[in-house]
């Protein structure tokens, strides 16, 4: 086994993973996750050998994804019943994706693995956070218009199906679904979370569209989803020894501020609200991993060979756009939750005068 | 002696802004504690305050342990590479535990600070019991 070397932990190196924790654990509490994307590449930038930052991210996910189902299931937006179906599925994914992984890398080396990751996350970002964000402005048109949110075309048809042996009730939904249905999507996000450690970005839109699952309620699920996938995950690292913990504690003590005001932001905004911030953090992070693939590139000699210069150029501007979309999305949550409390407070103030109660 | 506010209808007033400041907040609730008998409300406040502090105190003396004994998990995490797999459960365990104490002092921390999820929010109409 390879010496893997444990970071000397220092006042400045706890304070900014507990800072990066607390502004990642406030993204994933508001859509479900998400957050923890930039902390592999943070922990990295600390000195933290790869491995090590990917399993000590993994290991501080799961409790967080705990706490964060726990808090929402008071809330009555978790659907626990879907969540660990999923999340079974799921874990067969994240293995699976291992496995991709390791052939990758024995064929092209790490840079052959990040190349794959990257064009993964372009790919899918682009489709689903694209979809996501139109969504959301026609979401909140209908909204203005009816009030109402619509139900979706194929979530619809899939209700409609009935395969004998298969049907499963699920409260989110209200209805009988199949669970054929649910093992393709449980392994996609699986597969998703293994390759770029955010499998929500799949997973809740796939909870959303697909089987018609309230857009509060498949955020809140998906953490049921991040629980089952993320303990698989932290034994498995935990059982090569590659968990850190100490890093994985100092993340959590900063995300889990950050995931109850998160969670606590969802009960004060629409639910297109949560859909746009989610589907902004797509788009601003697929601009950070397209600006490496020509780095990789280049590695790969798939292209003429970029200069040292450029070459550092581009990773920093990806890595600075990685944390924009992450302070962004915390900006808008704090923005959206002050906006809610305000205008639920006026209209208390309101009642109040009237004497009466919403 | 009653310090509570009322609007023109007779009704009690709301803060329309912030949570330290607001009319229910921690230090509001606790000057009438002192001056007043307190109510059964600001009973449970009181109680939910003690219980947060407590939290608090019992996630730093973990956070104590944990970096007290730090040189001791590292050489367990080395151990478990070496092949003594047993010790892999160590992490998990001090995963949960943390993630149960913290979290649930997180949780009445936002509380105590007056931001709470919308649909528990106390209504107008429980106000004057």
């Amino acid at each position: 086994m390879e010496a893997v070397q444990f970071l000397d932990l220092n006042l400045t190196t706890i304070l900014i993973l507990f800072v990066v924790g607390f502004i990642a654990g406030l993204v994933s509490g508001f859509i479900g996750s998400g957050g923890a994307f930039v902390l592999t590449p943070a922990m990295m930038s600390l000195g933290v050998p790869g491995i090590m930052a990917v399993a000590s991210n993994m290991a501080h996910k799961f409790p967080k994804a705990l706490v964060g189902s726990i808090r929402r299931a008071r809330f009555g937006q978790v659907d626990l019943k879907l969540g660990l179906v999923m999340g079974v599925f799921a874990e067969a994914g994240v293995f699976t994706g291992k496995e991709v992984m390791t052939h990758i890398r024995d064929l092209y080396g790490d840079t052959g693995t990040d190349l794959y990751v990257s064009v993964v996350f372009v790919i899918i970002l682009a489709i689903v956070g694209g979809f996501v964000l139109w969504d959301a402005a026609k979401s909140r048109k209908s909204a203005q218009t009816d009030g109402q949110t619509k139900s979706y075309r194929l979530a619809k048809w899939i209700q409609s199906v009935n395969i004998p042996g298969t049907m499963m009730y699920f409260k989110s939904i209200k209805t009988r679904v199949s669970v054929l249905f649910i093992i393709p999507l449980g392994f996609a996000t699986g597969m998703l979370a293994a390759s770029i450690a955010v499998g929500g970005f799949i997973g809740v839109p796939a909870l959303i569209y697909v089987l018609g699952v309230p857009a509060i309620m498949a955020s809140a699920t998906e953490l049921v989803v991040a629980f089952v996938m993320g303990m698989g995950g932290s034994m498995f690292y935990a059982w090569e020894g590659f968990v850190d913990i100490r890093l994985s504690m100092i993340l959590l003590a900063g995300s889990l501020f950050g995931i109850q005001l998160g969670a606590i932001g969802t009960t004060y905004v629409k639910d297109y609200t949560i859909k746009m911030v989610m589907g902004l953090i797509m788009i601003v992070v697929l601009f950070s991993r397209l600006t490496k693939i020509p780095v990789y590139l280049s590695d790969l000699k798939a292209i003429s060979p970029l200069s040292d210069k450029t070459d550092a150029i581009l990773s920093t501007i990806s890595f600075d756009i990685l944390a924009f979309a992450l302070i962004m999305g915390a900006g808008l949550i704090f923005f959206f939750l002050i906006k809610g409390i305000v205008e639920h407070r006026k209209r208390h103030e309101v009642y109040d005068e009237l004497g009466v109660s919403d | 002696m009653n310090t509570q506010t009322v609007n023109k209808h007779g009704k009690p007033s709301r803060a329309p802004y912030p949570f330290v400041f607001s009319k229910r907040s921690a230090f509001y609730n606790h000057a009438i504690l002192w001056n007043t008998e307190p109510s059964e409300e600001q009973k449970k406040s009181l109680v939910r305050k003690i219980v947060t502090i407590a939290l608090g105190i019992s996630v730093m003396i973990l956070y104590f342990l944990l970096f007290q004994y730090e040189d001791e998990i590292v050489h367990l995490a080395e151990l478990t590479r070496q092949g003594q797999k047993i010790d892999f459960i160590v992490p998990i365990l001090i995963a949960l535990v943390f993630s149960l104490v913290h979290g649930a002092f997180t949780e009445n921390f936002w509380n105590m600070l007056g931001l709470k999820p919308k649909g528990k929010e106390m209504k107008p109409n429980e106000q004057k019991e």
